[in-house]
């Protein structure tokens, strides 16, 4: 259940805009959003819309031309990069649509990558906690393979695991069903579903309907700005025959 | 760090074409850096230690005519004289077959070859000469195939005398035979007696001084020299040698001085490349910077994980390079040095060598893949994952436009596709066109180098007008030699010169001549077409000249010797006189051990002898048409005097044409070894172009893939890479070429300078220019091949596959 008292994500009159030659294309346009702990948001819109660049704002990876971007009570807005590498491995989980594991680790390794660099897992225990995720997802028997070797879904769970590895409270995921086919699209789902379960909080960005309808809030972004903001008692997951 | 030391390992591993090019760069630079500098350190202390070794001389007097032991114990006497060795050396005409033609040679003789004094000759094997039995000295014997057993026929004097070879000698300061030197031969005083001259008379004197100074040691020569010009004995030279220095150190130093700036040439090159190699890398992994960035990697994490790569690749480097640079090293010195006579059986490894070498391999990368890995571990996850693949940064600024306005308008599009393509990464260009360029400047000078020698050669050849020149043991009658030499066939005309030792003096103090060897005044006929020697200041000797003289430049400037100067000349027992100083000539090249020659008009000279119609050496020249064949002419020449019983003196006898092949022979040891390392420059030239367009093809993946989606055939996909790498030699030849005729007189004049002490006249090659095209193309197309050929192996569905 969402804690409304707290919010966990807060973006404040958030412009974004680009150099593009000499002008300067807006990309965002006063976005002002907040997401409580334990929330699943879908963040849908048609392409160019700004969705991504709303999420990069969300996981530090961009910065905003004005406005503030709060995780955690934490104004990532103002880190530097240094300080913001250090909080991700710790406070952040990512999910990119083309998986983006390091193509000479096992998967395994990719999942213990993360534990490596920010040092909050005991080390005896990050093999372990890594084949626990990699379990989880379904992928223990092939913990040993290079990326190289598995199908893109699994790829794409082998993601999900490492975004999981220092047990941060949010999640964030550009696209993740993007690149996979529709089966395989399910098994994200269910997998996204248990987390959310689980007391995590994730923001998706998506063009998969059927995504959109497993969060319990869809957020729609037109133009730069927030058009649709749909908040639903549950996710419905279940596929229509049709789909 | 855990796993990502996996990724290092996993990152040299599974690349490795990138991984075993970027070892062979850096391998390339600290090889030529470990031989060089190993061989430089192995070279010039083998050569000290072996020249200590036989207890030198420190001059070195070659008499005219003979000095009995009474002269010897005399000379013992003067102040600074340590002790005095008497030997003989004489020259003799030699041939091992009936049918082959005479050569030139020495017959030393020592009176007790087991107890030598100074200089002293070892015996290699066989026996020391005795009973009829004679030795050959070591280069003697391996370059004209002389063996133990083998019999060597001698003429002197007209008579010819048969001896045995007895055993293998080996004499520390014998010129080498590749450079010119005289065969050498070794008798006892008996062997000696046989062929006349008698037991314990002496033509040679080894002479130690002490205190030891160069200074001193030429002050008491000029003693001796003065007290053998009081008993009437003349000085044909007078040989300096340092202690503790090899002769041939100064040759060395400057060959070696050379070889070691472009050893650090190579080094700084394949430092380049790895420069290259390690911004590619970080290029290629541009999107991994993301990701370990987006799971909490910091800067200093990325930082050093690539530079761990690096240094991996430096150790590797190491492992390769340092055994077979001691090794190499080790081998050049030990030919070096045979060349020299001087024996080399033990593997020495020279410290500094592994200590330069290790900094290469380890210091060097590290310090030039820095900056790259700060700059790619500086990248935000949004810069690193923003990249798209296809387009990289071509097009961003003016130049690209340009670039692609013209090239579309006027090329191909295969072509204009290319030249895009070239231009993408400019940093990575630049990097590897200068390697290119360095090659190619390498090469151009190196050859200019060679094209000036030539020009010197023939400036300074041309200026002797004699083809044969003959010096005489003894003073001869002009009117016996010159009819007796004009009636020798091919022979167009003769003319005798006349010489005495002379010592400068100024205000009563002796002046120093420029190679330290002792001045003789040199009577030439006014207006000799024989000899016009460059005039630096003043003029050449004129009719109505008298007591006019014309001095080298090196003697002026150590001397402050100014045009219209008066000096005075010491002429030992012909006493002292004045002669105004009317010009000063240039030297180019003497050949070495030659005494300072002061011009002075022959009537002159032969005024102040006393002795009209006498001279000392007679010089010839050929007919017109038969010049290239002066050593035939010199050895009808030879025959012909010796039938008279007319000695001729080695040291002041040369034909014009082995002159000329014996100064080619030292001048080309050295063009060879630049040759060699403009080699190893284009080598590492070639590496780092495969390096650079190999990565080209891995960043351009997705583009082939969907190049070869729309239509592109492998043909087109592979000239466009050949075509890349044509244009990235062409490119660095427009550039070479100027950068070349900037620096390659200077460099020319100073390599001529330092190696050879030759003052070269310049001449640019426009054939290097060619050549050089033709071979930057050929490295060109053979460094893009591979790459080429795997941008056609790639496969759309594997390129378009994200991974």
């Amino acid at each position: 259940m969402a804690n409304h008292n707290a919010p966990l994500l807060q973006l404040i009159a958030v412009h974004k805009s680009y150099q593009v030659g000499d002008d300067l294309a807006p990309v965002l346009r006063g976005v002002d959003l907040q997401v409580d702990a334990g929330e699943f948001v879908a963040l849908v819109g048609a392409s160019g819309n700004g969705k991504s660049t709303l999420l990069n704002m969300i996981a530090g990876i961009d910065r905003p031309t004005s406005g503030q971007v709060l995780v955690t009570g934490r104004p990532i807005h103002q880190m530097s990069e240094e300080a913001l590498a250090v909080w991700r491995g710790a406070e952040l989980g990512i999910v990119f649509q083309f998986f983006q594991l390091l193509p000479a680790l096992n998967l395994l390794k990719n999942v213990v990558l993360p534990m490596d660099l920010a040092g909050s897992v005991p080390r005896r225990q990050r093999r372990a906690r890594a084949l626990a995720l990699l379990s989880m997802v379904g992928l223990a028997d092939h913990a040993d393979k290079l990326p190289s070797m598995v199908s893109g879904g699994q790829q794409q769970r082998a993601a999900i695991a490492r975004a999981l590895a220092n047990d941060p409270p949010l999640i964030v995921a550009d696209e993740p069903t993007g690149n996979l086919d529709t089966d395989t699209s399910d098994d994200v789902f269910r997998i996204f579903q248990q987390l959310v379960a689980d007391g995590k909080t994730l923001v998706v960005v998506t063009h998969d309907g059927h995504l959109a309808d497993c969060a319990r809030r869809v957020v729609e972004i037109a133009n730069g700005r927030i058009v649709r903001d749909e908040r639903r008692p549950t996710g419905d997951c279940a596929r229509s025959p049709q789909s | 760090m855990g796993v990502l030391w996996s990724k290092v390992w996993s990152d040299l591993w599974h690349h490795k074409t990138r991984t075993v090019l970027a070892v062979l760069s850096i391998a390339a630079g600290v090889f030529a850096v470990g031989t060089i500098f190993g061989m430089v350190d192995q070279l010039l202390s083998g050569m000290d230690r072996a020249h200590r070794a036989v207890s030198p001389s420190h001059i070195n007097i070659i008499l005219r005519g003979l000095v009995d032991e009474e002269i010897v114990a005399d000379l013992r006497g003067l102040n600074g004289v340590l002790d005095i060795e008497p030997v003989n050396q004489v020259p003799v005409r030699y041939r091992t077959d009936p049918d082959s033609a005479w050569k030139l040679g020495m017959l030393v003789m020592r009176a007790d070859y087991d107890n030598q004094t100074y200089d002293t000759v070892t015996r290699k094997d066989g026996s020391w000469p005795a009973a009829g039995r004679i030795g050959v000295e070591r280069l003697t014997g391996q370059h004209y195939g002389i063996a133990v057993g083998d019999t060597v026929t001698f003429e002197i004097g007209g008579e010819q005398y048969g001896f045995e070879v007895g055993g293998t000698v080996r004499h520390p300061f014998v010129q080498p035979p590749l450079f010119g030197g005289q065969g050498h031969f070794f008798a006892d005083s008996a062997g000696l007696a046989e062929i006349g001259i008698p037991e314990g008379r002496y033509g040679q004197l080894l002479v130690q001084v002490a205190p030891y100074s160069q200074e001193f040691a030429q002050e008491v020569a000029g003693d001796i020299r003065l007290e053998l010009a009081h008993r009437g004995v003349g000085v044909i030279v007078m040989l300096y040698q340092e202690p503790d220095a090899h002769w041939g150190r100064m040759f060395v130093e400057g060959v070696t001085v050379v070889m070691q700036i472009m050893a650090v040439v190579s080094l700084f090159l394949s430092v380049i490349l790895v420069l290259t190699t390690t911004t590619a890398m970080i290029t290629q992994q541009t999107d991994q910077i993301g990701i370990l960035k987006a799971v909490g990697a910091r800067a200093s994490t990325i930082f050093q994980i690539y530079l761990t790569s690096v240094l991996a690749l430096g150790i590797a480097a190491l492992l390769i390079a340092l055994p077979l640079g001691a090794l190499t090293a080790y081998a050049a010195s030990r030919w070096f040095l045979n060349v020299f006579n001087i024996d080399y059986e033990v593997f020495r490894l020279s410290t500094r060598g592994v200590a330069l070498q290790i900094g290469a391999a380890l210091a060097a990368p590290l310090m030039a893949a820095s900056w790259p890995i700060w700059k790619g571990a500086r990248l935000t996850v949004r810069e690193a994952i923003a990249t798209y693949g296809i387009g990289a940064d071509f097009g961003s600024s003016r130049l690209d436009r340009l670039v692609e306005r013209t090239a579309a308008g006027i090329l191909p599009t295969p072509y204009a596709t290319a030249l895009g393509n070239m231009l993408r990464r400019k940093e990575r260009l630049l990097l590897t066109v200068l390697v290119l360029v360095t090659a190619g400047v390498m090469y151009i000078v190196t050859i200019t180098l060679v094209s000036s020698t030539t020009l010197t050669l023939d400036n300074e050849m041309a200026r002797r007008g004699y083809d044969v020149r003959i010096g005489f043991t003894d003073d001869q009658p002009v009117e016996t030699i010159v009819p007796l030499v004009e009636s020798v066939g091919l022979v167009e005309r003769a003319e005798m010169w006349s010489s005495r030792n002379a010592t400068l003096l100024r205000d009563g103090e002796r002046l120093e001549d420029s190679a330290g060897l002792g001045a003789q005044l040199l009577g030439i006929p006014i207006g000799s077409p024989m000899l016009r020697p460059i005039i630096a200041a003043g003029r050449w000797l004129e009719p109505g000249d008298d007591r006019a003289v014309v001095v080298s430049k090196d003697t002026a400037d150590l001397n402050g010797i100014a045009v219209g100067e008066v000096l005075t000349l010491d002429l030992g027992l012909l006493g002292e006189s004045d002669w105004r100083v009317v010009g000063i000539y240039k030297v180019i090249y003497n050949g070495g051990f030659v005494t300072e020659s002061l011009y002075a008009p022959l009537d002159a000279v032969l005024a102040v002898t006393g002795r009209p119609g006498i001279g000392t050496q007679v010089l010839v020249q050929a007919q017109p048409g038969a010049r290239d064949r002066a050593s035939v002419i010199a050895d009808d020449l030879r025959t012909a005097l010796d039938a008279e019983h007319i000695g001729v003196d080695l040291y002041t006898t040369s034909v014009r044409t082995e002159e000329r092949a014996h100064l080619e022979n030292q001048f080309n040891t050295v063009i060879s070894m630049l040759l060699g390392l403009a080699m190893l420059v284009a080598t590492v030239g070639a590496i780092g172009l495969t390096g650079s367009l190999s990565i080209g093809v891995l960043e351009r993946r997705r583009e082939i893939g969907v190049m070869r989606a729309i239509g592109a055939r492998s043909r087109t996909v592979l000239a466009l890479f050949v075509l890349e790498g044509s244009l990235q030699a062409v490119l660095s030849w427009l550039i070479a070429v100027p950068v070349a005729f900037v620096v390659s007189q200077p460099l020319a004049r100073l390599l001529g300078q330092t190696m050879m002490d030759v003052d070269l006249d310049y001449r640019f090659s426009l054939p290097a220019v060619a050549i050089w095209l033709a071979a930057v193309l050929l490295i060109s197309a053979l460094a893009s091949l591979g790459p080429a050929r795997a941008a056609t192996r790639i496969s759309v569905r594997q390129s378009l596959a994200y991974a």
